[in-house]
């Protein structure tokens, strides 16, 4: 029985097409279509899911929260994301996948206003928890667009494709927003709320963009499956039969593969670590380095492009060079997202160190990443249960992640020194942090990570 | 150039065009005009729970030519370092050690307050605009173990003001 009805429910499949040429002028309108908006409107749903990384500092500044509070609602956020990563790629199984997107959306850009207006910790935190909820909508539906649009060989391209979405997104929220908020000449020098305003209204016009563009299956358009317009016999080999209780057992079985623990806890140690410079980061530069707010973003920024070629030759270099292995392509990456971090917070001051200190780091995260996050668990999980072992992994990164930000921010707080003028009734204050402890934490997390992964080094993939 | 730099950011802020908040967002335009009458501040916290603060008053923030009576009674306010600073701290403090020296134009005070380690200073009160109503303005420089800023704080403005250049 399906958990979703009405109208976010799977469509019916509609009245057969017969005319073959008919037949490849929509295939081919919709997949140019899905293919351009998920990739787009996931990056600009990701705006809606960052805007507080930008506003961190201004909302220090103002008083609204203490570097602990602003803690702890952003892990509020990535708590909810794990849950609704999980919850909704259930759900999104059963939907009308442009509908749910859609929603997802429309619910982020709300809450975000909703931040917008509140200075309140407990409200915030929950605003943000929702939010991180409703976030976990847009990459289940265009997982599932992808699979139902484009066949087996072209699923790793489209994938591909959709994966730089992370960096439209983080350069739209590090360089876009930052320039709302940035003092001028470099910014507009708008106020904090307009950290929240901006994405929101940028996702609305996603959310419209996808109820336009997106495609529930091709069934439902009259049309048949991708694999019998393509021909491409590979998706049409039957899986076989197996009972819900199966599966679930099955499932349940990864629990017992003591190395899919490892790789869940050293992926939720470079999650603290990845999490730690996305967040606070840029609050690092500003606070501690003197940077403005928008060389602040700008420097993380270059971190997160230089991911995208981190992940392609991390794949590269495990499978040409190292014949699939994973292990010492691991420990080759977790060097570099390690040794350049020690350069960025103990190395020379100099700009151009940092900077190309940050973007080593990003290639060697990304690289990471792609492996904890996934191929490495699909190396040693059993193929029936692959999906169980990322799901596993997935929510202790995010469980990680969330922690990271909560503690980051208490390490902070507990540093704070207030250097307070009073001029009547009135008071004006700027306060000072150490970041000592967090740096530790966050570097410390990196080495445990790498660590971890090198333990696997004689660990057998299965085929 | 600096007119039309002005223009334009009013323009920009005009969500609000208060004269103080153009005065505050973009006072480096306006600071050379008056640096004469700012006061400075500097203070180091070292991680040896030592507070040293150097601070530098010119008589000019009373006009032209104080009376004598007007410094000598500026001196004796700022011999008290209570009248300067406060410093909360889990626990008690060593007296402070003032150092007066009158200047041609400034007077200029050092201040050094042990507290010793692990007895961690959680705020500094500065009571200098109430205890000198004539200062308008500070340019502070604070400098802790781990950064240091420098930043103005103006009567007229809310909030400390980094934009130096």
């Amino acid at each position: 029985m399906s958990p979703l009805s009405g109208f976010f429910a799977a469509g019916k499949n509609g009245p057969q097409i017969t005319d073959t040429s008919e037949i490849d002028r929509l295939f081919r309108y919709h997949r140019r279509n899905i293919i351009t908006v998920i990739t787009l409107c996931y990056g600009l749903g990701y705006v809606c899911r960052l805007a507080l990384n930008v506003v961190k500092k201004p909302l220090m500044d103002a008083g609204v929260f203490t570097p602990e509070e602003i803690g702890l609602i952003g892990s509020m956020l990535l708590y909810g994301y794990a849950l609704g990563k999980f919850g909704n790629g259930i759900l999104a199984d059963h939907a009308n996948v442009k509908r749910f997107f859609a929603f997802g959306l429309i619910m982020s850009a709300l809450l975000n206003i909703g931040m917008s207006l509140s200075s309140v910790v407990w409200v915030s935190a929950s605003i943000w928890a929702l939010n991180g909820w409703f976030q976990g909508h847009g990459g289940p539906s265009s997982i599932i667009a992808i699979s139902n649009w484009f066949s087996t060989h072209e699923r790793g391209r489209c994938y591909g494709i959709w994966s730089t979405a992370h960096s439209i997104g983080e350069g739209l929220t590090y360089l876009g927003i930052a320039i709302l908020i940035a003092a001028p000449p470099k910014g507009l020098g708008l106020s904090w709320q307009w950290g929240f305003w901006a994405p929101a209204a940028i996702c609305i016009v996603a959310a419209i963009l996808v109820y336009l563009f997106l495609q529930d299956r091709p069934q439902t358009l009259g049309l048949p499956s991708v694999a019998q317009w393509r021909n491409d016999s590979s998706t049409s080999v039957k899986p076989i039969a197996r009972s819900a209780e199966n599966i679930w057992k099955e499932q349940l079985s990864v629990l017992a593969i003591p190395s899919i623990w490892i790789i869940a806890l050293a992926s939720s140690s470079m999650y603290v670590t990845r999490y730690a410079i996305n967040s606070w980061g840029n609050v690092y530069l500003q606070e501690i380095r003197g940077f403005d707010l928008f060389d602040a973003n700008l420097f993380i920024f270059m971190n997160t492009v230089a991911g995208i070629l981190g992940c392609v030759a991390y794949g590269f270099l495990s499978d040409k060079i190292f014949e699939s292995r994973r292990p010492p392509a691991n420990l080759i990456f977790g060097l570099l997202e390690v040794v350049p971090l020690l350069v960025v917070f103990y190395g020379p001051t100099n700009n151009v160190v940092l900077a190309i200190a940050l973007v080593v780091y990003g290639f060697g995260l990304s690289g990471i990443l792609a492996s904890l996050g996934g191929l490495f668990a699909i190396d040693v999980a059993p193929r029936k249960v692959a999906g169980a072992a990322m799901g596993f992994i997935g929510i202790f990164s995010y469980m990680g992640a969330g922690m990271q930000d909560y503690i980051s921010g208490k390490l902070i707080s507990a540093s704070e020194i207030k250097v307070v003028f009073t001029i009547g009734s009135d008071t004006t204050t700027v306060n000072f942090y150490d970041y000592s402890a967090p740096i530790i934490f966050w570097i410390g997390a990196s080495v445990v990570s790498m660590l971890l992964a090198a333990s696997l080094w004689k660990v057998k993939t299965r085929d | 150039m600096r007119l039309f730099l002005l223009a334009a950011c009013a323009i920009v802020s005009a969500c609000s065009n208060d004269n103080a908040t153009v005065y505050c967002k973009n006072h480096d335009l306006f600071h050379d005009n008056h640096r004469d009458t700012v006061g400075i501040l500097v203070v180091n916290m070292t991680d040896t729970g030592l507070l040293v603060t150097d601070l530098t008053l010119p008589y000019s923030i009373y006009g032209h030519n104080p009376s004598d009576n007007t410094i000598a009674e500026l001196e004796r306010t700022l011999r008290e370092p209570q009248n300067t600073y406060n410093m909360r701290t889990v626990r008690d403090c060593e007296k402070a050690i003032v150092n007066l020296s009158r200047g041609t134009e400034t007077v200029n005070v050092h201040y050094e307050s042990s507290c010793g380690e692990n007895n961690k200073l959680g705020q500094l009160d500065l009571a200098l605009f109430d205890t000198v109503s004539e200062l308008d303005e500070i340019d502070v420089v604070v400098t802790t173990a781990a950064v240091s800023k420098h930043f103005l704080i103006s009567r007229q403005c809310d909030n400390a003001i980094f934009r130096l250049d």
